[in-house]
């Protein structure tokens, strides 16, 4: 017999109440290699079958407080021990029935004292032959389950690996300390790091983000729990991408942290596409351009930005029953349905129109719409729509602008044609008289010019020079006045003395044109101005009056209205019409066709000029055939604003207030 | 002025001067007067048509283009409009720097630029209408 140091002895139980006996067949058992384990009760030996394991019980019949028999069957009935073999002893002659007893209640044997040593052996070596069996059968049913274990264990470890290296995802595992004990072969492809060269994992990490990803990693180790991290990873060809590090302790049964698993996975395309949707969509919010999506066949309104809103003025909501044909004012569906032929059938990628879209509040709007079908999950109106009020009110201003460019430069060319030929008439006259008197016509050699003919000849020529000399200060006055360099030579004046002596003047002028001109004014209007320009002013209206007049009474009024002196020169003559009042105060303008009444068309311009140099206001009221009416209005003292801060005396302005 | 020439003389070629400042038509029909022309002055272009209407047939007419009433465009255009006197010849008078394209554009046999100068209106008017 040959006992396996591997396993823990066998042992055996001898319940006995005599020390001797037990002493006794110990010595018997010794051979055979076992550990004998001696109870002197029944509850003794319970004792020890609940604490031990035992190959064999060998109980007496006679024990304090059970039978054996009783004890046999108590050990039975219990689960843990119910297994047990147990050879019972007896004295020699014990009769059947307390043997028959003994099988009855579970005994497997029996031993008859006094021992025969070499029986008892044998009876009791089986029982510790079995144990070793039954020992050796359970050592190798757990060396085949622990074999299998590793088997599994191997299995699944390889096909974990071969998971791992296979994946896209790059796959780490880490020591409970946070040390990276593995890395997946995707780490090396994207890394481009060699395993055999060593480094750290981290070298990987983007510069950028390394420092806050390895703080979170440690913390994740000293928390024990798991962490995302959000880091840059740096290719084998030196591109950083975004990717997502998944850290995950590995528990014991126990719950205490055995490992870490991670992975990164490339976010930097979701990551990329999110920043760019979000761009995309806040692009589209932040575009004052409104940006619709239609479904091409109904025209349902499909996607709207921010911009719609505010173009079309509805709220998010009220959008959605919306219709292409509802917010296009001008284009019903059958016309839309036309217009996208060329998109449809692939001629055009895109269509630019201007249009009218038809607001919430029923307002039309002029809009720029850019159309396109692209596919979005089928194919989709795109329509990019402008608000183009601004473009086009600034396309009629410059349209206006340049019509206006356009007339100043012909009003201009046609002033530059009258002007010269207004200046060019009188001296042309000039030059033919001026060269008869020197240099006579061949044909008439002899001829003689009497004194009183010569005076005749030199009155013309004078009166020509006379023209000239007006029609150039005119022009100088326009030139003047366009530069804003007017000077007024302000002093004391009466504006009712003023206006009499131009009338006087022009009585020869009134009486040709067969216009009496009857001056109205109680008494002097007095005021602080320039005398020679007002009196130019009253000669350029009444003369007006005359050339105007159709030959009918002109009447002047000049009055005082507290700190403002009133002049009215009214004619009931051809009048002017409604559209041409605004043009008669402009340069080079003339209500009537050029040349019908001569004159630079200068006169109105510089009368304007001239009031308003002294701070005072002209209209006219009139209609066609129905006289003129001209209104001016002059302030009577100057003040600090006006023009008369050029005249050297503009303080005489509160002298003369008393004198009035 | 005109009284002095209070009957057309019929040896000497007639020139009508077509002029709205008074001026210049008298100095204008002087010059010519003196160099042997007989003159007459029509103030604007519908009393040129009414002197032509009138029987007047004159070897040149000196045009203003730039006149009251009828201005020379319009002149020309009543002229050539009746067979009697489209034939007359025309010298344009302008004072602008275009007078040449203005001339052509209405067929004028000649033009003269204000300020005319004695020769150079002699020398036209002669080159037009043949001399006196």
């Amino acid at each position: 017999v040959t006992s396996r140091s591997s396993f823990p002895p066998i042992k055996l139980l001898v319940v006995d109440a005599h020390v001797e006996e037990r002493r006794a067949l110990a010595k018997i058992l010794a051979p055979i290699g076992c550990t004998i384990v001696g109870a002197s009760s029944a509850i003794d030996a319970l004792r020890h079958l609940l604490d031990e394991e035992f190959a064999l019980a060998i109980v007496d019949m006679q024990i304090p407080e059970l039978s054996g028999i009783d004890l046999v069957a108590l050990v039975r009935s219990r689960e843990r021990t119910a297994a047990l073999p147990i050879l019972l002893m007896t004295a020699r002659g014990a009769d059947d029935t307390q043997l028959r007893r003994g099988y009855r209640a579970g005994a497997a044997d029996w031993l008859v004292k006094p021992f025969v040593a070499e029986v008892v052996r044998a009876k009791v070596v089986v029982f510790v032959q079995l144990e070793r069996q039954r020992r050796m059968i359970a050592q190798q049913a757990e060396r085949a389950r622990e074999v299998e274990r590793v088997e599994l264990a191997l299995a699944s470890e390889r096909r974990y690996r071969g998971l791992a290296e296979s994946l896209p995802n790059i796959i780490w595992t880490a020591r409970a300390d946070g040390e990276i004990d593995y890395v997946n072969r995707r780490w090396f492809e994207y890394t481009g790091l060699d395993s055999a060269r060593g480094g750290s994992w981290a070298d990987a990490l983007y510069r950028d983000d390394r420092e806050a990803a390895l703080a979170t990693w440690r913390d994740a180790v000293m928390a024990g729990e798991p962490r995302d991290i959000e880091c840059r990873l740096v290719g084998a060809d030196g591109a950083a991408r975004w990717h997502l590090c998944r850290a995950v302790p590995e528990r014991s049964a126990g719950g205490s942290i055995v490992g870490w698993f991670g992975s990164f996975t490339d976010i930097d395309d979701e990551r990329r596409a999110l920043a760019s949707l979000g761009e995309f969509k806040g692009t589209l919010d932040a575009e004052l351009d409104a940006v619709m999506i239609f479904a091409p066949g109904d025209g349902r309104l499909l996607y709207a930005n921010r911009g719609t809103l505010v173009l079309l003025g509805y709220a998010r909501g009220e959008l959605e029953s919306l219709r292409a044909s509802d917010v296009l004012a001008d284009i019903d569906a059958a016309a839309l349905h036309e217009l996208l032929a060329p998109l449809r059938d692939g001629t055009r990628t895109k269509l630019t129109i201007e249009t009218t879209f038809r607001r919430h509040d029923d307002r039309e709007i002029p809009v720029e719409v850019s159309l396109q079908l692209i596919s979005i999950d089928g194919a989709r109106l795109v329509a990019i729509a402008r608000d183009i009020t601004d473009r086009l009110r600034q396309r009629r201003e410059r349209e206006l602008l340049y019509r206006e460019a356009v007339d100043a430069i012909r009003a201009r060319d046609e002033f530059l044609s009258v002007a010269s030929h207004e200046l060019r008439t009188p001296l042309s006259a000039l030059q033919l008289q001026l060269e008869m008197l020197l240099h006579p016509p061949r044909r008439d050699p002899n001829a003689t010019v009497s004194p009183e003919q010569l005076r005749h000849k030199l009155a013309i020529a004078a009166r020509q020079v006379d023209r000239l000399a007006r029609l150039i200060g005119e022009l100088l006055d326009v030139s003047r006045i366009t530069a804003g360099r007017l000077r007024l030579e302000r002093d004391e004046a009466d504006l009712a003395a003023i206006v009499r002596g131009v009338v006087e003047r022009l009585a020869d002028e009134a009486e040709r044109a067969r216009s009496p001109i009857e001056v109205r004014a109680r008494g002097p209007v007095t005021g602080v101005w320039d005398r020679a320009r007002l009196a130019q002013v009253a000669a350029n209206l009444l003369s007006n009056a005359c050339r105007f007049g159709a030959g009918k009474p002109i009447e002047v009024t000049v009055e005082q209205d507290g700190a403002i002196a009133r002049l009215v020169v009214a004619d009931h003559g051809i009048g002017i019409a409604r559209g041409d009042i605004e043009r008669i105060f402009s340069r080079y303008e003339q209500a009537v066709a050029p040349r019908a009444y001569g004159g630079l068309g200068l006169g109105l311009y510089i009368v304007r000029g001239i009031v308003e140099a002294h701070g005072g206001t002209i209209r006219v009221d009139s209609e066609l055939g129905a006289g003129s009416r001209f209104v001016i209005e002059l302030p009577r003292t100057p003040s600090s604003e006006d023009h008369a801060g050029h005249a050297p005396d503009a303080g005489s302005g509160e002298e003369a207030s008393p004198h009035r | 002025m005109l009284a002095t020439h209070p009957t057309p003389d019929p040896a000497k070629k007639l020139l009508l001067i077509v002029e709205d400042d008074p001026d210049l038509a008298l100095v204008t029909a002087d010059v010519l007067d003196a160099a042997g022309y007989d003159t007459t002055i029509a103030g604007d272009g519908l009393a040129a048509l009414d002197r032509l209407r009138g029987g007047a047939r004159p070897a040149v007419i000196l045009l203003d283009m730039s006149m009251p009433v009828l201005d020379g465009f319009g002149f020309r255009a009543e002229q050539a409009r009746s067979p009697e006197f489209a034939a007359i010849p025309v010298i344009a008078v302008t004072a602008d720097g275009d007078a040449r394209r203005k001339a052509r554009a209405i067929s004028a046999d000649g033009y003269l630029v204000k300020p005319v100068s004695i020769d150079t209106l002699l020398a036209e008017v002669a080159r037009v209408g043949g001399e006196p």
